[in-house]
């Protein structure tokens, strides 16, 4: 199937990176077209989403510029030039920003914006002091006293289709992988699975 | 090879993806809970049970010839919130909400706002400092309640308000730096009615039938307490719809015409009202008094600090009949189960006088900011409400900018007298500002290009920009200084939506906002109208 109509290896055996010479099976194409089809529509959610989050901070809105463009080359490279390298690419690069998304919509990503910072005694930095005032008049909002950076984000119907679109892709260009590569991708999102499920187990059992 | 998934390989992608997808809704769902000491719904009351109810109208502790004088101590109260609970609260004069304030045209008030409040807020740990704004009133810069114009607790201030502008709801609130949304969430708020003698004459509902309505949110622990959540300083909204203080409350109204007062006194929340009958509202005033005509509306959006003057017949209904008022609430609100419900009317069939029980065609054809035309405007100035580097903003500068220019940073300097169009853009698509201009009363243009709203077309002072909106205001600039414009979400104000702008004058120097600050307690006796 797929993979050997892409690589004209044998069925069962592993392809090599290279680009075929003569016309993919329609099968092939179909596959490569819907994960670039899924890509640009996760590039297009992130797009959508940069403005907001340019205003939000230039790290954050960066991050999604960059998330969007690398899933808009990713949907063309995977038709184009759908080699080994860019299918383990595209499959970790999506599972990186998985993984930022899981890390802010649980624990909070460890970095933010400068205005809105607390500090260790929970005081918001970088207000000018008030002229006349007697005592301390920033508030101290419960959760926030030693938080260091953001706090974890509420996930929104957007965010699901993202991941949706994501997963989806991810496991789609997990197929196109030749079997050494997805055997070796398999376990290792195995292992990966496993250490986040178990760094929350743990987290709820010291709590 | 196949190309699909195995069964094995399902299960291997499956742990990595499980908890992609699992972790992080478990987690929000955590977090719409709150804390986990919230109210559970079962404890709350359910809507329409507990009776609806008024702030009294403040006696005045002293009158002269001109003045009416007041005497105000914003303390601790345990209030009667939800059945059952004590709710620790601020209150002026220790009411949530406060005490109306009742004013004919032309009497000067001096109202002396003592800070009674404690030295520390008990769970949010800050000092609460205060600065008193009468929202809707032409006040001297130093009466305004400018943020940086602080009252600490053990220190009170007289506030002189001129009350020459034509009848209107205004309210008056805390606008103290930093931590006005809480402070406002806490208890400190309050309406003041301003009458004159056309607004006196009109046969619109009076008296029994002039009803105020300050409709706030809040969420509760399981000890009654406040529960406090400014999602990362975007907003506070609570689970409680609140009427005058009281949780979805029931009003007995006879079968006549009622007029309300809608003040949104929320930190964040906006709503969208309409009657679960399906039957028109009739606007008859805004922010800044009565409309030129009235305006029929079977639903229409309020935003933070917003005042709409409601007219409901309730002629129409059976004795017995029970009508809801409802909110289908505004996107970028963050709604829970009975957030949609507000108040009920219960309909009885006692007398009633049934004078003052009509909307005339014509209310206020002559309010002068209705009379403006964008002709007259020599000016024309942008202001953007935006987040740049996760800080709230107006053009850019926050409160922290006019503080560090030592309160010289201004979004424009309009001269005393002149018309100007403002032009107010809210780039994005993630929430909306209701944007408060101190001073002025102005008119909305348009919004986006097209008309504004039919419930708008009065004179107003805060603005809805809504999610991608561009709205053009056209005002006069009558008086002389400082004064703020900031967002009406307390919490972007609070961190860091505000501003200043300052008209000029040619001949007369503005007063400065600070040059008449607070006094340490004891207070001495000498209230007095300069």
């Amino acid at each position: 199937m797929i993979l050997g109509s892409l690589t004209g290896a044998e069925p069962g055996v592993a392809a090599t990176s290279e680009v075929p010479t003569a016309g993919p099976a329609p099968s092939t194409w179909s596959r490569a077209q819907v994960a670039a089809g899924l890509s640009l529509l996760a590039g297009a959610i992130h797009l959508y989403f940069t403005p907001e989050h340019l205003q939000e901070w230039w790290v954050f809105g960066s991050f999604f510029v960059a998330v969007t463009v690398g899933q808009v080359v990713l949907a063309e490279l995977v038709v184009l030039r759908p080699s080994t390298r860019t299918l383990l690419a595209g499959i970790w690069g999506n599972v990186a920003v998985i993984g930022v998304y899981l890390v802010s919509r649980t624990v909070g990503l460890p970095i933010g914006p400068p205005h809105g910072v607390h500090g260790a005694d929970g005081q918001v930095l970088q207000h000018q002091p008030v002229a006349g005032g007697v005592g301390n008049g920033m508030p101290t909002m419960p959760g926030t006293e030693s938080a260091t950076a953001t706090h974890p984000d509420v996930v929104g119907i957007f965010d699901l289709w993202a991941l949706g679109l994501e997963l989806v892709l991810v496991a789609l260009l997990v197929t196109m992988l030749p079997q050494r590569h997805r055997r070796i991708t398999l376990n290792a999102f195995l292992v990966l699975g496993l250490l986040v499920w178990g760094t929350r187990i743990a987290a709820q059992v010291v709590s | 090879m196949t190309s699909a998934l195995s069964r094995r390989e399902v299960l291997k992608f499956g742990v990595l993806g499980s908890a992609a997808v699992a972790l992080p809704l478990e987690r929000s769902a955590r977090a719409g809970a709150l804390l986990p000491t919230r109210m559970p719904a079962s404890k709350l009351p359910p809507p329409f049970t507990v009776p609806f109810a008024q702030p009294p109208v403040l006696t005045p502790y002293a009158t002269s010839a001109t003045t009416d004088y007041y005497k105000i101590s914003m303390q601790p109260v345990l209030a009667d919130v939800l059945p059952g609970y004590k709710t620790p609260l601020w209150g002026y004069n220790g009411l949530v909400p406060g005490p109306t304030i009742s004013v004919e045209q032309g009497r000067k008030v001096v109202m002396r706002q003592v800070n009674n409040l404690p030295a520390v807020h008990p769970s949010l740990s800050y000092t609460p400092w205060t600065s008193v704004h009468l929202h809707g009133s032409a006040s001297l810069p130093e009466y305004d309640g400018y943020a940086s114009d602080i009252t600490n607790p053990g220190q009170y201030k007289d506030y002189r308000y001129p009350n020459v502008q034509v009848a209107r709801t205004l309210w008056y609130h805390d606008h103290g730096l930093h931590h006005t949304a809480e402070n406002v969430l806490q208890g400190l708020a309050a309406q003041y009615h301003l009458h004159d003698p056309l607004e006196r004459s009109l046969p619109i509902p009076h008296g029994e039938f002039d009803v105020p309505l300050i409709v706030s949110d809040a969420m509760f622990d399981d000890t009654g307490a406040l529960l406090w959540n400014n999602h990362d300083q975007s907003g506070m909204y609570g689970d409680v719809i609140l009427v005058n203080g009281r949780p979805w409350p029931l009003m007995k109204v006879k079968r006549r015409k009622y007029r309300f007062r809608l003040l949104n006194a929320s930190i964040s929340r906006s709503y969208s009202w309409s009657l679960d009958t399906g039957d028109a509202m009739t606007v008859i005033g805004t922010d800044g008094g009565l409309m030129p005509r009235p305006q029929a509306v079977k639903s229409f959006r309020q935003g933070m600090a917003e005042r709409y003057e409601i007219v409901i017949d309730f002629a129409k209904y059976p004795v017995g009949k029970r009508v809801l008022l409802r909110n289908t609430s505004p996107k970028n609100n963050i709604n829970y189960i009975n957030t949609n419900k507000v108040m009920a009317f219960d309909v009885i069939g006692d007398a009633f006088d049934p004078s003052d029980n009509s909307i005339p065609a014509v209310l206020n054809p002559a309010n002068p900011v209705m009379s403006l035309t964008e002709s007259m405007a020599v000016a024309t100035r942008r202001i953007d409400v935006i987040r740049a580097n996760g800080t709230w903003t107006i053009n850019g500068h926050t409160w922290d900018d006019v503080v560090a220019s030592n309160f010289t940073l201004t979004e424009g300097n309009p001269r005393n007298g002149d018309v100007e169009v403002w032009e107010i853009r809210n780039p994005s698509g993630g929430w909306f500002h209701p944007v408060h201009i101190h001073l002025i009363d102005f008119r909305i243009l348009d919004r986006n290009g097209r008309p504004p709203m039919p419930h708008e077309l009065g004179p107003k002072d805060v603005v809805y920009v809504g999610e991608n909106e561009t709205v053009r205001v056209l005002a006069r600039f009558e008086g002389v200084g400082k004064y703020m414009i900031h967002c009406h979400n307390l919490v972007h104000e609070d961190h860091d939506m505000m501003s200043q702008f300052e008209v000029l004058d040619a001949t007369t120097p503005g007063d400065d906002p600070l040059s008449d600050p607070c006094k340490q307690l004891p207070e001495q006796d000498d209230l007095g109208w300069q």
